[in-house]
C-alpha cells in the first residue's frame, strides 16, 4: 500500500483587501480536441478600438499568431502535463487550499471532487464529492455543461446522501437560467453502500471528519478466484459445475485507490476505513504544514497538520509505515519546496 | 495589454470561460471560471445574450460559473463584499443560485448583488488609484454594459479666470463646470453583429474601447452559422 500525501496548504491569509493575494497556481490547461466541433474551440480575446482600426491586414495577422500560439500551448501542455505514477495509475489534478481540489485518476475515468473544473476533469466519466464547500464542488455545473457541450455521454456523479437535494436544487436553476438540460446521473451513495461502477470496480464510501458532512470513497477491483475445493478440478468439470448452478467463484474485492476528501486525521483511527488503509493508493489531504497553525487550529477547521516540512513528515511517516509515502508537490509552490 | 490608458486582462475561450478584467477600475466582465486575477476586483458585471440568442447550453457556466467561487474567496481573503450587476432578467435566479451554494457551504458568500435594466444606470464608487477622484457610472445597454466617466469641465465663460476668484463664484453656487460623460468601456458578450446598426447604440461606438466578440474566426464557419448560435463572426467585423 502507498500512502500518497496530497498538498494543499493555506493561502496566506493578507491582512489589508487592497492587495490582491498571490495568485494560486491555476492549471487552466487548454482543453483535448476531444469535440465534435472543433471549429468552436477557439476564441481570440481581442480589444480593439472603434471599427475603422480594423482594416489592414495586421489584425489578421495577429489573430494568426494568436492561433499558433493556442496550437502551441495545447502541444506544450500535453508534454508537460505530468501525473504520478503509482501502481500502475497515474495521479493528476490540484488542490489549493481553500481553492480548488479535484484529483483525477484517468484509468479509472474518475475524478474526486471537481473544484474549478480543471479541464482534465471533463474526460472523466465518475465525479465522487466528498462534502459540499465550495472549493470541492464548485465546478460542478460547469462540468456537466462542459460534457453536454462536447456531446460526451451524461456523467455519474456521487454525493453523499445528505446534500443530494441541495444539489439537485442547484442544477434546477443552472438549467432555469441556461435553459439547458445539463443531464447526468446523480447517485446519493452512503458510507458503507456498495456501487457497481463497472463489471469489475465497485466503489463504496466511509467515514471522514470535516466541519461539514463528509466521507471517503474507496475503489476497488472486482475479481472472482476459483474456490479451493474445486481448484483441482480439470476445465470441463469446472464448466459443468458452473452449468449446474454451483457457486465455483468466490468474490474478491481488493481497495485500489482510496480518497479522503478534508478531513482531521481522526479517519485513521476509525476501524470502519480499514479498506481505505488496506487500499494500493490511499490519497490524503494534509492542509496545514508549519508551525505557524496549530494542531488544534486544523482539527478545528477539520484538517490534517502535519507539523512539519512535506518532505520531513514524508520520511518520518515512511519510516512507520510499511507503506510507500508519496508526497504529491508537483507544481506545488511553497516555502517547503524548491 | 493596454488600450487607451487602460490595462486589459483575461480570457476568452468559447463554451468555457469569458472573463475581461480592468485592473485600474477594480472591474471584471463575466467571471467564467474565475481566474485569480478576478478575485480582486470589486465589481463585476454579467453580460448576457437576448434569450432567443441562448442556443448553446453552456452560456451560463462559460459566463458565471465561478460566481460562487469568487464571491467565496473574497470572503476566504476577507476582502470587502463584491458588487455584482446582473441583467434584472437573471437576478432572482443569481439570488438562488447563491442560496444553494450558502445551503451546501454553510458560508455566508457575502455580496451586493444588483439588477440592472437596460437603459438603466448605476453609479460606481472605485477604490481605484488610477483613477482617483473620477466618477463612473455603468449603464446596461442592450446587449452589454458601457461605462462612462463623468468629468467637470470648467464653462468657456470662466476659462482664464484665477483660481480665488473661481472659488468665490464656487461658494455663492455658481456652476462654474459642466458635467461631461464619456462613454470610455463598452462591453457587448456574445452578440450578433446587428447591435452596430442599431442607432440607439451610439455610445457602444463611440466608447474609447469597445470590447467585443469574434467567436467565429475561420472560413470553415459561415456568417449564417454564426448567427444561428448568436455570435459574430470575424468577416463581418472586416467588413465594418
Amino acid at each position: 500500500m502507498q500512502l500518497s500525501m496530497t498538498i494543499s496548504t493555506t493561502s496566506p491569509f493578507p491582512s489589508l483587501s487592497h492587495t490582491p493575494p498571490p495568485p494560486p497556481p491555476l492549471l487552466l490547461q487548454p482543453l483535448k480536441d476531444q469535440t465534435q466541433n472543433p471549429d468552436r474551440t477557439l476564441r481570440v480575446s481581442h480589444h480593439v478600438g472603434p471599427p475603422q482600426a480594423l482594416k489592414g491586414s495586421g489584425f489578421l495577422s495577429a489573430i494568426g499568431r494568436a492561433i499558433e500560439e493556442e496550437e502551441y500551448r495545447k502541444a506544450r501542455a500535453e508534454v508537460s502535463r505530468k501525473g504520478f505514477d503509482l501502481e500502475g495509475y497515474s495521479i493528476e489534478g490540484i488542490s489549493i487550499g481553500g481553492h480548488e481540489t479535484c484529483v483525477i485518476v484517468p484509468e479509472l475515468k474518475t475524478a474526486f471532487d471537481i473544484g474549478r473544473c480543471p479541464s482534465r476533469a471533463v474526460q472523466q466519466n465518475f465525479v465522487f464529492i466528498t462534502h459540499a464547500h465550495l472549493d470541492h464542488i464548485g465546478g460542478l455545473p460547469m462540468y456537466v455543461a462542459t460534457r453536454a457541450l462536447y456531446n460526451l455521454k451524461p456523467p455519474t456523479i456521487f454525493v453523499p446522501p445528505c446534500i443530494k437535494e441541495d444539489v439537485e436544487k442547484l442544477f434546477d436553476i443552472h438549467r432555469t437560467m441556461s435553459q439547458a438540460e445539463l443531464k447526468f446521473d446523480l447517485v446519493a451513495l452512503d458510507i458503507g453502500e456498495t456501487y457497481e461502477m463497472r463489471n469489475n470496480l465497485v466503489v463504496r464510501p466511509f467515514k471522514t471528519c470535516h466541519v461539514i458532512p463528509s466521507q471517503g470513497y474507496v475503489i476497488y477491483s472486482v475479481r472472482k478466484k476459483l474456490r479451493k475445493q474445486y481448484m483441482h478440478l480439470k476445465g470441463k468439470q469446472i464448466e459443468k459445475l458452473k452449468k449446474s448452478g454451483v457457486e465455483i467463484t468466490d468474490t474478491i474485492l481488493s481497495p485500489e485507490v482510496a480518497f479522503t476528501g478534508d478531513t482531521t486525521s481522526d479517519f485513521l483511527l476509525d476501524p470502519r476505513s480499514a479498506d481505505a488503509l488496506r487500499a494500493k493508493i490511499l490519497i490524503t489531504e494534509a492542509t496545514f504544514l508549519d508551525e505557524g497553525y496549530s494542531i488544534e487550529h486544523a482539527r478545528e477547521h477539520g484538517h490534517t497538520h502535519l507539523f512539519e516540512d512535506i518532505r520531513q513528515a514524508v520520511s518520518k511517516l515512511q519510516l512507520k509505515v510499511s507503506a510507500k509515502v508519496v508526497a504529491l508537490t508537483e507544481g506545488f509552490k511553497s516555502m517547503h519546496t524548491s | 495589454m493596454m488600450i487607451e490608458g487602460y490595462p486589459i486582462e483575461g480570457l476568452s475561450i468559447a463554451g468555457h470561460e469569458t472573463c475581461i478584467i480592468l485592473p485600474t477600475l477594480n472591474l471584471a466582465f463575466d467571471i467564467g471560471r474565475c481566474p485569480s486575477r478576478a478575485i480582486s476586483q470589486q465589481f463585476l458585471f454579467i453580460s448576457h445574450g437576448h434569450m432567443d440568442h441562448i442556443v448553446s447550453s453552456s452560456d451560463f457556466p462559460v459566463l458565471l460559473g465561478g460566481l460562487p467561487m469568487y464571491v467565496a474567496t473574497r470572503g476566504l481573503y476577507r476582502m470587502a463584499p463584491p458588487t455584482i450587476v446582473v441583467p434584472a432578467a437573471i437576478k432572482e435566479n443569481v439570488e438562488k443560485l447563491f442560496e444553494a451554494h450558502r445551503a451546501m457551504d454553510h458560508s455566508e458568500l457575502k455580496h451586493n448583488l444588483i439588477g440592472l435594466n437596460v437603459g438603466t444606470s448605476f453609479g460606481l464608487t472605485l477604490n481605484s488609484a488610477a483613477f482617483l477622484g473620477e466618477e463612473f457610472y455603468l449603464r446596461k445597454d442592450l446587449k452589454g454594459y458601457i461605462i462612462y466617466s463623468v468629468r467637470q469641465k470648467l464653462k468657456q465663460e470662466y476659462i482664464g479666470l484665477p483660481g480665488t476668484e473661481i472659488k468665490n463664484l464656487r461658494s455663492t453656487g455658481v456652476e462654474v463646470t459642466n458635467t461631461t460623460t464619456m462613454p470610455e468601456i463598452a462591453f457587448t458578450g456574445d452578440t450578433v453583429s446587428d447591435f452596430i446598426f442599431d442607432d440607439n447604440n451610439v455610445d457602444v461606438l463611440r466608447a474609447k474601447v469597445l470590447i467585443m466578440e469574434s467567436t467565429y474566426v475561420s472560413n470553415l464557419e459561415t456568417v449564417e452559422n454564426a448567427r444561428d448560435y448568436g455570435h459574430t463572426h470575424l468577416s463581418e467585423v472586416e467588413y465594418l
